[in-house]
């Protein structure tokens, strides 16, 4: 009965979207306002009914209906119950639903927030919603039902279960917050797609979408690095971050997306950029549902993919509509969009914005051509390239610290423009002091990249202190506060921008972890009982080798030494290797897993793998890796949260205001 | 059951198509209401200007064109609010 | 200089120098791990040249040895449709890799065997399996 009443809310919620959307179209044409309540009623009731098919899938998950092939996919009677419930998005038609599930929340609020406002711009804000969430009820209601029935002749005693590696609290949660982050852009889109059409020439709407961009972004941001930890926490390559297609899927729309989020100030306090803007929440837009195919239409070849579905080109034509419509929208709009102001001189604050956006959508450009580079060369030349981390890397490297250097550079810039003199007083500090790091760097035997990275990463915290410096300065001169008190009323008149500087010294913090990598260092060996190894100047001695059966799975665990050049101990790692369903006769359903152990100090990492285990010779194999500065990524995490956070916190102004 | 709490809904969505023809309010109020937040911006954006200047991050020349444009646009604007509050 | 032409010069010209380095990296890149061809197995068998490849295939079932004196020293045979590639890797292996795995390989192919230095399976078969196969059903004859 259930999944019945589930499929038969999604079928209701898209006839209920096809009426809503004519009814606004009629409104939009003839201005009779009672049919705008009615298109918003429904409006409102697709949302609800999108609701209630996702609440009634995820009881189907949790009471293991397993007459819903979905259920009996990706659960079993064996899964613990969180990870039932996560299973919502653990497959194709499951996440799609999931997809339309945030989106209808999002519009219910964002409905609920502007209830009495922007009355022209809202009917078309209202259609562009809805035709996005129809697109993704049409692909729930006739492509990939998550309510179809299993189509078996026999009674499923079981189902499938959820693959081990997706059995992780931070696996669990790293797709919705993604999700969150991917669908969020929508609304900011919708609103620029009905200014654009409605001509609204005002900034107020501006300032309610940099709320929802930067509430976006901020679940965009923990998308992605929670995804990196898990990686580096569960995969046991030593890394974080791969260049896989879904990572770049999700990397493309937060480049944009942050590119978005600077140029938008200038559009709300300069009325400048607009066309700019616009056309860059749309390609966020395009990128977040391009991203959205890449992850779930499996044309690149990626351990996230799923099997080919028709799903592939139902998206690329969505991605193409949503294109084209845009790039015409644009193109006749240009005319009314032209902004009286211009920006006057190279060396200001404005054109210091315009530089990292253009750095910003450069590299996403180059990161986007990676990505499909296979599938290019494949249609054009018929071999198929694959595209490894080493392309991304010496690509982006570069790009990357062109963008470090923006972020120091921005702040010490003035408005409209800076006079020479002002330029030399404020650039003599970071850059002598960056200028004496370089020296020391260098006489440290630094080479490279490492030494541009490290010494830009010096340049932009002394600028973004000398920034905080002055600001602290002007109000001690002009009302005599101390310097706790006038930095505490500077953070809280300004918090967006002070934030926002919170959140610079977070991507400092994540570059010098991403220089670390230079020193990476990675082996592998096997030892036996009391036989041992080194790596670099740190030694591992295998000190025992333990077995242990636990409830649901095998484990093999060893026991290594670890000591430092003089002998000195430094930790003991335990890594396992464990054997889930040991019991299953048949050895080729048996799951192997590796649970590695790390020791995390702020130098670095050591990494432990335990690869394989020779039982006869009682010899295990081991992959250690040292990991310099790895930690300095996950510190530059929590920075960027806070960051934004502070950004984020409601004032009382604010309130009045959005 | 399942049948009139359809038709429930459904009645409830299309309701305000029955009613009498409805006074928009996206004109004036619309337009009131985006005056007065505006002003309210332009006020903070004269305080944000001020400590900019003090900071150092706009110099005396862009400072007072600056200014002066925001006050002007201010001055517009509450004119503007009088009048149609007053009609 | 109007202000807004040298704007306009200076964004153009790093879009240029921007456009001209991704094209450039594209053609040399700095690792030959850069950039690899995916063929496939038949293709590698017929292939003299002896340039870094990357291929897809499943395990064929029970070619799997492991070397007696390093565990992390594997052999096995690569099948995809009806030709066989004997493979031959040293290194930590993936979890999921086992007898029917799907996995892809990226070496060098040298006197009648491939040397692969990387190693990686595709998502897991028993969690993608075909529901409408009775036999994925039947894990309840196992006591967890």
């Amino acid at each position: 009965m259930t999944p019945v009443l589930g499929s038969v809310s999604l079928s209701l919620a898209t006839g209920f979207g096809i009426l809503s959307v004519i009814l606004l179209s009629l409104y939009i044409r003839s201005g009779d306002y009672r049919l705008f309540l009615a298109g918003r009623r429904m409006a409102i009731i697709v949302s609800a009914l999108v609701i209630i098919a996702t609440l009634l899938l995820v009881k189907e998950l949790i009471t293991s209906n397993f007459d819903v092939d979905y259920v009996a996919h990706y659960t079993s009677i064996e899964t613990p119950t969180i990870y039932k419930f996560t299973a919502l998005w653990a497959g194709q038609s499951g996440s799609l639903l999931f997809w339309v599930f945030i989106l209808s929340i999002y519009s219910l609020i964002m409905i609920f927030q502007n209830r009495n406002r922007y009355h022209r711009m809202m009917p078309w804000v209202l259609c562009v919603i809805l035709t996005v969430q129809l697109f993704f009820l049409i692909l729930t209601n006739f492509i990939t039902n998550p309510f179809e029935p299993t189509n078996a002749d026999f009674v499923i005693a079981n189902g499938l279960g959820l693959n081990p590696l997706l059995q992780n609290l931070t696996m669990a949660i790293h797709p919705p917050v993604l999700y969150l982050g991917f669908v969020g852009f929508t609304i900011p889109f919708a609103f620029t797609f009905a200014a654009l059409l409605t001509n609204e020439k005002g900034s107020l709407w501006v300032r309610s979408i940099r709320r929802w961009s930067l509430v976006t972004w901020l679940a965009l941001s923990c998308g992605i690095i929670l995804g990196g930890w898990w990686a580096y926490q569960e995969l046991g390559w030593g890394g974080y971050w791969a260049w896989d297609p879904v990572e770049n899927a999700s990397f493309m729309p937060w480049l944009t997306g942050t590119a978005f989020l600077h140029s938008i100030i200038i559009q709300e306090k300069k009325n400048m950029l607009r066309v700019w803007n616009t056309i860059l929440i749309m390609l966020t837009f395009a990128l977040t549902i391009f991203g959205t195919f890449l992850t779930r239409s499996g044309v690149m070849s990626s351990v996230h993919s799923f099997t080919e579905s028709p799903l592939g080109p139902i998206f690329l034509a969505f991605v193409a509509i949503i294109v084209t419509v845009c790039a015409i929208l644009v193109f006749q709009g240009l005319p009314k969009m032209k902004s009286d102001k211009h920006i006057e001189s190279l060396t200001s604050r404005e054109s210091g914005f315009l530089f990292n956006n253009v750095v910003f959508v450069t590299m996403c450009f180059a990161v986007f051509w990676g990505t499909i580079f296979p599938v290019i060369s494949e249609a054009v030349r018929g071999t198929k390239i694959t595209v490894g981390p080493p392309f991304f890397n010496q690509v982006n490297v570069p790009i990357g610290l062109l963008l470090l250097m923006l972020t120091g550079v921005g702040p010490l810039l003035a408005w409209r423009r800076t006079s020479r003199s002002n330029f030399i007083k404020y650039f003599s500090i970071p850059v002598g002091l960056a200028l004496i790091a370089a020296i020391v760097f260098l006489l440290f035997g630094f080479r490279g990249y490492v030494v541009i990275s490290l010494t830009l990463s010096v340049f932009v915290v002394v600028a973004i202190i000398t920034e905080f410096k002055r600001g602290i300065q002007a109000r001690v001169n002009r009302f005599g506060e101390s310097s706790f008190v006038a930095f505490r009323t500077m953070v809280r008149k300004n918090r967006s921008r002070y934030g926002g500087y919170f959140v610079h010294l977070g991507i400092v913090l994540m570059f010098i972890g991403f220089t670390g990598q230079a020193f990476n260092l990675k082996k592998e060996f096997g030892l036996g009982i009391n036989d041992r190894e080194h790596v670099g100047d740190i030694n591992f001695e295998l000190k025992q080798l333990r077995e242990e059966e636990r409830p649901n799975h095998f484990a093999w665990i060893a026991e290594l030494l670890v000591t430092g050049k003089d002998g000195n101990s430094i930790t003991t790692l335990l890594p396992e290797k464990r054997i889930y369903f040991h019991r299953d006769p048949n050895p080729d359903r048996r799951q192997p897993h590796s649970e590695l152990d790390i020791h995390t100090t702020l130098k670095g990492d050591i990494y432990s793998v335990f690869s394989s285990i020779d039982t006869d010779n009682g010899i295990a194999f081991f992959q250690i890796m040292i990991n310099p500065l790895v930690q300095f990524v996950w510190y530059g995490g929590y920075m960027l949260v806070l960051g934004t956070l502070i950004a984020l916190w409601p004032s009382k102004r604010e309130k009045l205001l959005t | 059951m399942l049948f009139c709490l359809f038709s429930l809904v459904f009645l409830y969505s299309i309701w305000p198509l029955f009613k009498g023809i409805i006074f928009n309010p996206s004109n004036s109020q619309d337009t009131l209401d985006a005056l007065e937040r505006r002003k309210t911006i332009l006020y903070r954006e004269i305080q944000y200007i001020d400590a900019e200047y003090d900071i150092g991050n706009l110099n005396k020349e862009d400072y007072n064109l600056t200014r002066t444009e925001l006050v002007q646009e201010t001055s517009d604007i509450i004119a503007e609010i009088k009048l149609i509050s007053s009609n | 200089m109007a202000p807004k032409n040298k704007i306009v010069i200076t964004v153009t010209g790093f879009t240029l120098v921007a456009l001209f380095w991704i094209y450039w990296v594209s053609v040399n890149p700095i690792d030959e791990r850069a950039m690899v061809k995916f063929i496939s197995v038949q293709e590698i068998l017929q292939t003299e040249d002896n340039e870094r490849v990357r291929i897809g295939g499943v395990v064929a079932d029970g070619s799997i040895t492991l070397s007696s004196t390093n565990k992390l020293e594997v052999a096995f045979t690569l099948k995809e449709g009806d030709s066989f590639l004997p493979v031959e890797f040293i290194g930590t292996r993936p979890d999921l890799f086992k007898n029917g795995a799907e996995v892809i390989v990226e070496g060098l192919y040298q006197e009648g065997s491939f040397h692969a230095d990387i190693l990686q399976t595709k998502c897991a078969s028993r969690y993608e399996g075909d529901l409408r196969d009775a036999s994925s059903y039947n894990l309840n004859e196992i006591e967890i």
